[in-house]
């Protein structure tokens, strides 16, 4: 199968069961699926659960895509519910290892994160263990919907109008998401910034 | 255009930021940004929260994707294997019923799962299982008539087995090191290679990867395969370069340390003094700064520039 075929020539190969368009198709958008479940899930062992399940789920069903939508926006719509139900089921498991290997052994990386100082440059003194844990606390608190609709427009960058399309919902409720999250932000945030 | 208030531009302040105001509000916003100190500062606020944000995203660590990827194919496998054996069964079905192709023995019916949906002969098949693990094979089926139903899950994959100082295997190593599209075999790849820095081509390489790669993780990696060149002094010009520009903590703290593993003054030239002060005034981490200045008190310089 050559590299250059396109999404709509790939994917038809793939439901008429070419196993190397499937594993093309899923290459294509494999990253950006994992990115946004463990960015959510801010554990691994979730985010691969959520991987696996969402493509055994497009194998099993894509001989029903008719390309109504884009397969993007399809995929999407698999993983942002699979994320939404793991989110509301699950407590996230808080932490993560956060061990660096240096040449004097192991070093815990939020003891060697720059301290906050006050006068030092405010856009290097944002990046402190306080802030982060400040940031992760709000992520928490917010709505599982809230959570991915902050996840969709800040991570990975779509706009309002295609989260909508993508979660079932409207623009403007999305956008309500979105105004309530950075006013949570704003608030969380506000001595740092 | 209709003169907005200080209260609307701030209830329009996150909608501004992320680019989804219409155009015309855009405008208006800005316009009255553009006489306003205030909203002004709300907007560097919102923005520098903007980055505080990107700055807090959790990078993916750095096996998980090829983790993901090698279970998928497993249990795309393993379904695939599971289907084959339907078909199995459905053929065994009709072949009693046809006089034909009643056994005179009994015969064992082999499903061969995942096999790119090529056909194999039987006999191409039982010369590869023949050889296969024999914990890689499972009895699907077993019938009291003697029938049996082995399956043997194959895959595409080709593997080649050398030293890493085989020149082809080496090659392999050094393309996958920077062009491999995720960063887990990149870092897998930069592990692999650690021992054979003395090569001029792996250290090459290394270099590269430590200073382009887009992962902090092989960053750190390839940083460590270059141990055993750490007393050159171009590599050492690389590890101060690292030292400048990398915005990951690890690197940097990498890339000091094994700066410090040669601690003769003859190892340092003036170029890398002027980076470990420069770094004296920019480094926010204590460790990082602490090292630098055991850097020029070693190479006999000032930690400061007069």
């Amino acid at each position: 199968m050559a590299n250059s075929l396109d999404e709509a020539t790939l994917i038809r190969a793939a439901q008429g069961g070419d196993q190397d368009a499937f594993e093309q198709l899923v290459r294509q958008y494999d990253q950006s699926v994992l990115k946004l479940a463990y960015n959510l899930l801010r554990s691994a062992e979730d985010a691969q659960d959520i991987y696996q399940e969402a493509f055994l789920r497009v194998h099993k069903n894509l001989h029903q895509f008719r390309f109504d939508c884009s397969f993007h926006t399809w995929l999407y719509r698999i993983v942002t519910n699979l994320c939404l139900d793991l989110l509301r089921k699950r407590k996230v498991r808080k932490e993560e290892a956060t061990v660096v290997q240096t040449s004097d052994g192991e070093k815990d990386r939020a003891a060697m994160m720059p301290e906050v100082r006050g006068d030092g440059d405010p856009q290097r003194a944002l990046v402190s263990g306080a802030l982060r844990g400040r940031i992760r606390q709000v992520l928490e608190s917010l709505t599982p919907r809230e959570r991915m609709v902050f996840e969709l427009r800040h991570y990975e960058g779509l706009r309002l109008r295609a989260i909508g399309e993508k979660l079932g919902t409207s623009e403007e409720a999305a956008k309500n998401c979105l105004f309530r999250v950075t006013q949570k932000m704003r608030v969380a945030l506000g001595d740092f910034v | 255009m209709s003169q907005r208030s200080c209260d609307w531009v701030r209830e329009q302040l996150s909608l501004y930021v992320y680019g989804e105001l219409p155009m015309e509000s855009e405008e208006s916003l800005e316009a009255h940004a553009a006489g306003c100190a205030a909203c002004q500062e709300l907007i560097a606020a919102e923005r520098r929260m903007h980055a505080a944000l990107d700055e807090a995203a959790e990078p993916l660590p750095a096996h998980l994707l090829m983790e993901c990827r090698r279970a998928l194919q497993v249990s795309l496998q393993a379904e695939a294997a599971r289907r084959e054996s339907v078909w199995g069964r459905l053929a065994s079905f009709f072949a009693a019923d046809a006089w034909i192709w009643k056994p005179v023995a009994a015969c064992a019916l082999l499903a061969a799962g995942f096999s790119g949906a090529k056909w194999h002969s039987q006999r191409e098949m039982l010369q590869e299982m023949a050889q296969a693990p024999a914990g890689e094979l499972r009895l699907v089926r077993s019938s009291p008539g003697g029938e049996v139903e082995i399956a043997y899950d194959v895959t595409q994959k080709r593997v080649v087995r050398g030293r890493v100082d085989d020149e082809a295997i080496r090659g392999l190593l050094l393309r996958a090191v920077t062009n491999a599209p995720d960063a887990g075999t990149r870092g897998q790849m930069a592990e692999a290679l650690r021992g054979q820095a003395q090569s001029d081509d792996v250290r090459q390489a290394l270099l590269v990867a430590a200073q382009k790669d887009p992962s902090a993780e092989v960053r750190v990696k390839a940083l460590s395969g270059l141990r055993s060149r750490a007393g050159e002094m171009t590599t050492r010009r690389a590890f101060v370069n690292m030292l400048r520009q990398d915005s990951d903590l690890g690197v940097r703290t990498q890339a000091v340390d094994l700066l410090l593993l040669h601690v003769t003054p003859g190892r340092f030239d003036a170029e890398m003094i002027g980076g470990l002060q420069d770094m004296m005034r920019r480094e926010e981490n204590s460790y990082v700064r602490a090292q630098c200045q055991r850097a020029l008190t070693v190479a006999n310089a000032s930690p400061f520039i007069f």
